[in-house]
C-alpha cells in the first residue's frame, strides 16, 4: 500500500501566492496597468503544445460546435515568438522537456502557462522511467484543468480562470529552480 | 488451403520435426539454432514466400516461473507473414548474455528499426548494426525492459540531440557537408512528437534523417505490474484516434490465450463499435491531410461529421477519446435504449455528407496536382511491411477481415478499396471508400443484432451488482476477482485484428499469474514511418509534407 | 474491388470552380432553413447535453442516515490503474479514517465505480473543474463527501474544515487491516 504525498508543501506557498494577497502596484500607475491588463485578457495568442489525446481534444475546442472564439483565446499561432500562452496538453517524456523548456524560454513578454490533463499536470498514470512527472519541474504552470482527457467546458472553464488571474496582475515568471525534479 | 499442407510438409523436410509444430491453425513455431539463422531465414523468404515482416520482439527469461525451456536468459521471436497462404510463423532463438545475432536487414529492408528497438529496450546486439538507441533518449543509461530494471528510476536529459550529427551521417555514409533542415516537434505538421531532418538540395531532397520516441511512456514495461482489465485504460491512449479498436484488439487476444468464447451480442457490439472507431480514425486522418494541404476549412467539414459520430460514444460510455469500453469476457455494460435509432440515424446522415464531401475534393486539378505524388511500388511496401489503407493504396488485397475473418466478418457483405500506384491520391480514395464499407457493415450488424446476456463467462466477467448486494457467496466472487484479477494459465501468443492503419497485433507471454509476463503491441505506423526516409528522397519538400500525412502516423502508437 | 476509373480523371479549372462554389451555397442554404427546422431531440441516455454515464467529479456516497457508506475495503485502491487512491483504515472507529485521491493523478476511467460492491464512490456528473497552481490537489472526505443539506451547511464530518482535514492527514491512524471487509 503506497501514501500518497501531498505534491507540494501548501502551507508556505500558501503564504507568498495567495490570490487575495496579491495586489496592484502604486496608484499612480494604476490605470495603466488596468488598461493593460484588460487588453491583454482579451486577446490572449495561445501556442498549443499538443503531444496526445489532449491535443485532439483542444482541436476540437475550436471547431464548430464548441467555440473558444468568444474568448479571443482561439488564435493559435505555431511560434513561441507570437504567443503569450502556452497550453501544455499531453504526455511530456524525458526526451521531450528540454524542447518544452526552450519553447518556454523563446517566448517574451508576459507570458502564461496552463497545464491541461493528467499527465501535463502530474504525470498521468505513467509512473515510468521515461515520463516527466508533471511539467511544472521545467516550467512554472499557473492553471491546472484536471481531466483525462477534460471535456471541452473545463477547457473553456480553464481560460476565464486566466482571465481572472491575469486581471489580479498574478504571474509565476520565475523558473522554479528550488523545486525538486520529479516532485 | 491444400497448399498450406505442401508448404508445412516442405519446411518440416528441411527443419526437422522436432523443431516445426503447428501450434495453432494457420500459426506454425519455428524454434531455431543461433548458428543456421540465416540459412534458415534465407529459405523462409526465397523458398517458402515468407515475404512480409511484421514485428520482432524479445523476452528476458530471468524471474520466469514456468516455460523457460531452454535455460538462457534472453528469447527473441520473429513473427513473419506468407501473404498468399495468410500463414504466420513465429521464429524462436535464445541466447544468452554476452552472444550476438546475424542481422536480417538485408532480406527485409524493414527490420533495421525492430533491431534498434531490441538493442535499445534489452541490450542484445546485431552483427554489423551500431549501437543507437531509438525509444528512449541518447544520454539513457540502461536497458529498460530487463526485469532488473526499476521502472521508476528517471533519467532526465540535458540537452536534444544536435541536428544531424556526425557520427549517424558517417554510420550511415551520408557526405560530411550540406544543407540540413530540422522540423522539429513543435512543427505542426509532425503532430508533436516525430523530429525529421532533411538534407536539401535547392528544394529538392536528398537524405532523410528520422528520429523518434518523443512519446514513449513505456506502456510494456507497466504491463507487467497490472491485471489484465487494469490494461485496458492504457489501450485506449495507444492509437487515440481509434481508441475502441484497441480495448477490442487487446481483450481478444486475452481471450484466445485463455481460450474462452463470449456471447453473440458481445460480438456483434464490439464489431460495431470497432467499425464507428475505424470512421472516426479515416476522418481524423483525411482532416488533417486537407488542413495540411492548404485546405484549413477541410478540416471542419470533416471534423463536424467526427463530432456527429463522438456524440455516440458518448451517449453509450461517457467519452469518445478515451472509451475503455470492452472487458475482458465482454464489454463494460449494455447499451441504452434508443441507441440502436440514433445510430441508424446518424450513419445515414454521415453518408448522405460524403457524397457531398468527396465532390469537394476528388477530381479537383488542385487537388490532384498536390497529392499525385511520391509514388509507391508494391514490392517495395512489402518489404517494408506495410498493411492497412496504405498497401491497399499499392494494389494489394490484404485486409484481416476478409482473409481470416473473426467475429461476424464473413457474414456481412463488404468491399475492400484498391488503389493502383500507390500515392497520396490513392490513400485518399481508399479512405474515402472505407469510411463508406464501414458504414454499410454498421447497419448489417445492426439489423440482425443478437439479443442475450452479454458477460456469461464464469469465473472472469464480474457478477451483476444486483446479485452482490445480497449474496454472501457472490460477494467474495467479486472481491477476489478484482483484487486478483484473472489468472491465466502460461503460453503465448500473437493475435491480431484490423485496425484502422493496419494490422494491429498484440504478442503476449504468460506464466501462470495474474499479470502477464510480456506484452509487446505491433504498431502498425511503426513500419510505415520507417520507409519514409526512402520514399521522399529526390522530391520537393512539399510533397514530403504530403506523404507524411498520408501515412496518417499516431505517436501514441508508434512510441507506446 | 477497384476504385472506379473516373475518380482519376481530372475536371478543369473553371468547372472546378463552379462545382464547390455551387456546393458551398447549397451548405450555406441548408444552414439558413435549419433554423427553421424542428429540433429533433436528444440522444439516448442524455440529461441536457450530457450522457448519464459521464464519469465527471468523484464523490462519495452518503447514505439516508448521513453516514459515510463506504467501509474502507481497499478495493478501489487495488484497482485504480494510477494509484490515486489512499485509504487509512481507523481501528478505533472500524471504518474508513482518511481517504484522499490525488486528483491530478485521476485518470477518470470508472474503474473504481465499478469494483465497489456497495456503491460507495461513484463519478458524478459535475465537471472537474480547473483550479489554480497554488490550491490544494489531494482532496480528502471533507471535500468528497460534501453535502450542503448536512450539519447546517458544514458538510458531513463536521469536526473538521477543509483545510484542517487535508492538513491533518500525517496524524491519522496508519493501519489498514486486510482482513476487514464491508458486510452489507
Amino acid at each position: 500500500m503506497s501514501k500518497v504525498k501531498p505534491t507540494r508543501d501548501f502551507a508556505k506557498i500558501e503564504e507568498e501566492f495567495l490570490l487575495e494577497k496579491l495586489v496592484l502596484t502604486t496608484k499612480a500607475s494604476g490605470l495603466i496597468d488596468w488598461l493593460k491588463r484588460r487588453s491583454q485578457v482579451n486577446s490572449l495568442w495561445t501556442f498549443p503544445f499538443g503531444t496526445s489525446c489532449c491535443a485532439l481534444e483542444f482541436m476540437s475546442l475550436s471547431g464548430e460546435t464548441q467555440s473558444a472564439g468568444e474568448l479571443g483565446a482561439d488564435l493559435t499561432r505555431h511560434s513561441p515568438e507570437r504567443s503569450d500562452l502556452l497550453v501544455v496538453g499531453g504526455t511530456i517524456t524525458e526526451k521531450q522537456a528540454p524542447i518544452l523548456k526552450s519553447v518556454y524560454e523563446k517566448m517574451e513578454g508576459p507570458k502564461w502557462v496552463i497545464a491541461m490533463g493528467a499527465c501535463a499536470a502530474s504525470g498521468g498514470p505513467y509512473n515510468t522511467y521515461s515520463v516527466v512527472q508533471g511539467v511544472s519541474s521545467i516550467i512554472p504552470v499557473d492553471v491546472y484543468i484536471p481531466g483525462c482527457p477534460p471535456s471541452a467546458e473545463a477547457v473553456i472553464a480553464g481560460f476565464h480562470l486566466m482571465k481572472e488571474r491575469i486581471l489580479k496582475g498574478a504571474q509565476r515568471g520565475v523558473l522554479p529552480e528550488t523545486i525538486e525534479k520529479g516532485l | 488451403m491444400g497448399n498450406s499442407r505442401e508448404l508445412f510438409q516442405k519446411c518440416e523436410d528441411q527443419f526437422g520435426n522436432s523443431r516445426l509444430t503447428e501450434y495453432r491453425p494457420m500459426e506454425w513455431v519455428l524454434v531455431a539454432d543461433l548458428e543456421k539463422l540465416q540459412e534458415d531465414f534465407s529459405f523462409l523468404k526465397v523458398h517458402c514466400q515468407f515475404n512480409l515482416l511484421l514485428d520482432i520482439c524479445g523476452v528476458d527469461n530471468l524471474s520466469k516461473k514456468e516455460g523457460n525451456l531452454s535455460g538462457k536468459r534472453f528469447e527473441i521471436n520473429y513473427h513473419i507473414l506468407n501473404l498468399e497462404e495468410h500463414i504466420r510463423i513465429r521464429v524462436k532463438v535464445y541466447l544468452d548474455e554476452k552472444e550476438s545475432l546475424p542481422s536480417i536487414t538485408a532480406l527485409w529492408k524493414g527490420a533495421e528499426w525492430f533491431e534498434r528497438e531490441v538493442w535499445d529496450m534489452y541490450g542484445i546486439l546485431f552483427n554489423g548494426r551500431p549501437k543507437e538507441r531509438i525509444l528512449t533518449h541518447h544520454e539513457f543509461i540502461g536497458h529498460p525492459l530487463r526485469k532488473d530494471f526499476d521502472p521508476k528510476k528517471r533519467i532526465p536529459l540535458s540537452s536534444p540531440l544536435p541536428l544531424a550529427p556526425h557520427d549517424t551521417r558517417k554510420l550511415r555514409g551520408l557526405p560530411e557537408d550540406g544543407h540540413w533542415l530540422n522540423i522539429d516537434p513543435s512543427h505542426p505538421i509532425t503532430k508533436g512528437a516525430l523530429r525529421v531532418m532533411v538534407n536539401l538540395e535547392g528544394e529538392k531532397i536528398k537524405d532523410v534523417l528520422l528520429e523518434i520516441g518523443y512519446l514513449h511512456r513505456g506502456f510494456e514495461k507497466l504491463c507487467e505490474g497490472l491485471n489484465y482489465n487494469q490494461i485496458i485504460p492504457y489501450t485506449d491512449r495507444l492509437n487515440y484516434c481509434s481508441a475502441a479498436l484497441n480495448n477490442i484488439g487487446w481483450c481478444k487476444a486475452v481471450e484466445e490465450l485463455m481460450e474462452i468464447e463470449i456471447s453473440e451480442r458481445a460480438k456483434a457490439l464490439r464489431m460495431v463499435f470497432g467499425e464507428l472507431a475505424r470512421v472516426i480514425d479515416h476522418l481524423i486522418s483525411l482532416g488533417t491531410m486537407a488542413e495540411d494541404l492548404g485546405a484549413p476549412t477541410g478540416l471542419w467539414f470533416f471534423m463536424e461529421l467526427r463530432e456527429r459520430i463522438s456524440k455516440l460514444f458518448t451517449s453509450y460510455c461517457g467519452g469518445s477519446v478515451n472509451p475503455s469500453l470492452t472487458r475482458v469476457g465482454g464489454m463494460s455494460h449494455d447499451l441504452p435504449l434508443g441507441w440502436v435509432n440514433d445510430c441508424l440515424n446518424t450513419v445515414k446522415s454521415v453518408e448522405h455528407s460524403m457524397d457531398d464531401l468527396s465532390k469537394m475534393f476528388s477530381q479537383l486539378p488542385w487537388w490532384m496536382d498536390k497529392t499525385r505524388v511520391c509514388p509507391i511500388e508494391a514490392k517495395d511496401a512489402i518489404e517494408w511491411g506495410f498493411t492497412g489503407p496504405c498497401l491497399r493504396a499499392c494494389g494489394i488485397n490484404y485486409d484481416l477481415r476478409k482473409v481470416s475473418p473473426y467475429y461476424y466478418y464473413g457474414d456481412v457483405e463488404f468491399e475492400v478499396p484498391l488503389g493502383s500506384k500507390g500515392d497520396v491520391y490513392d490513400k485518399y480514395l481508399v479512405r474515402m471508400e472505407e469510411i463508406r464499407q464501414s458504414l454499410k457493415i454498421i447497419t448489417q450488424v445492426l439489423d440482425y443484432l443478437p439479443v442475450g446476456r452479454l458477460n456469461i463467462v464464469d469465473g472472469v466477467s464480474l457478477p451483476e451488482k444486483s446479485e452482490v448486494y445480497k449474496d454472501k457467496k457472490a460477494l467474495d466472487k467479486y472481491r477476489s476477482l478484482i483484487r486478483d484479477g484473472i489468472k491465466v494459465k502460461p503460453g503465448e501468443i500473437y493475435s491480431a485484428i484490423e485496425g484502422a492503419n493496419g494490422e494491429l497485433g498484440f504478442y503476449i507471454q504468460s506464466d501462470g499469474g495474474n499479470t502477464p509476463y510480456r506484452v509487446k503491441v505491433r504498431p502498425p505506423c511503426f513500419p510505415l514511418f520507417q520507409s519514409f526516409s526512402e520514399i521522399v528522397k529526390g522530391n520537393y519538400l512539399s510533397d514530403a509534407y504530403a506523404t507524411l500525412v498520408s501515412l496518417n502516423i499516431v505517436p501514441g502508437e508508434l512510441d507506446r | 474491388m477497384i476504385l472506379k476509373r473516373e475518380l482519376y480523371q481530372r475536371h478543369g479549372y473553371f468547372k472546378g470552380i463552379l462545382i464547390v462554389l455551387s456546393l458551398q451555397m447549397s451548405r450555406l442554404l441548408k444552414m439558413f432553413l435549419s433554423v427553421f427546422k424542428k429540433d429533433e431531440g436528444r440522444l439516448a441516455g442524455s440529461e441536457d447535453q450530457r450522457s448519464s454515464k459521464y464519469k465527471g467529479m468523484l464523490a462519495l456516497t452518503v447514505n439516508k442516515q448521513g453516514e459515510l457508506q463506504c467501509t474502507g475495503c481497499g478495493l478501489c485502491q487495488a484497482v485504480c490503474p494510477s494509484d490515486c487512491i489512499d485509504i487509512q483504515f481507523d481501528k478505533k472507529k472500524k471504518g474508513v479514517g482518511a481517504f484522499n485521491i490525488d486528483l491530478l493523478r485521476c485518470v477518470f476511467c470508472g474503474l473504481c465505480e465499478e469494483a465497489c460492491p456497495i456503491d460507495g464512490i461513484r463519478h458524478t456528473a459535475e465537471i472537474p473543474s480547473p483550479g489554480h497552481f497554488e490550491q490544494n490537489w489531494n482532496i480528502g472526505i471533507a471535500t468528497l463527501a460534501y453535502r450542503k443539506s448536512l450539519n447546517n451547511g458544514k458538510g458531513l464530518l463536521s469536526e473538521y474544515t477543509f483545510d484542517q482535514q487535508d492538513l491533518n492527514q500525517d496524524n491519522e491512524t496508519v493501519l489498514q487491516d486486510e482482513g476487514q471487509t464491508s458486510n452489507a
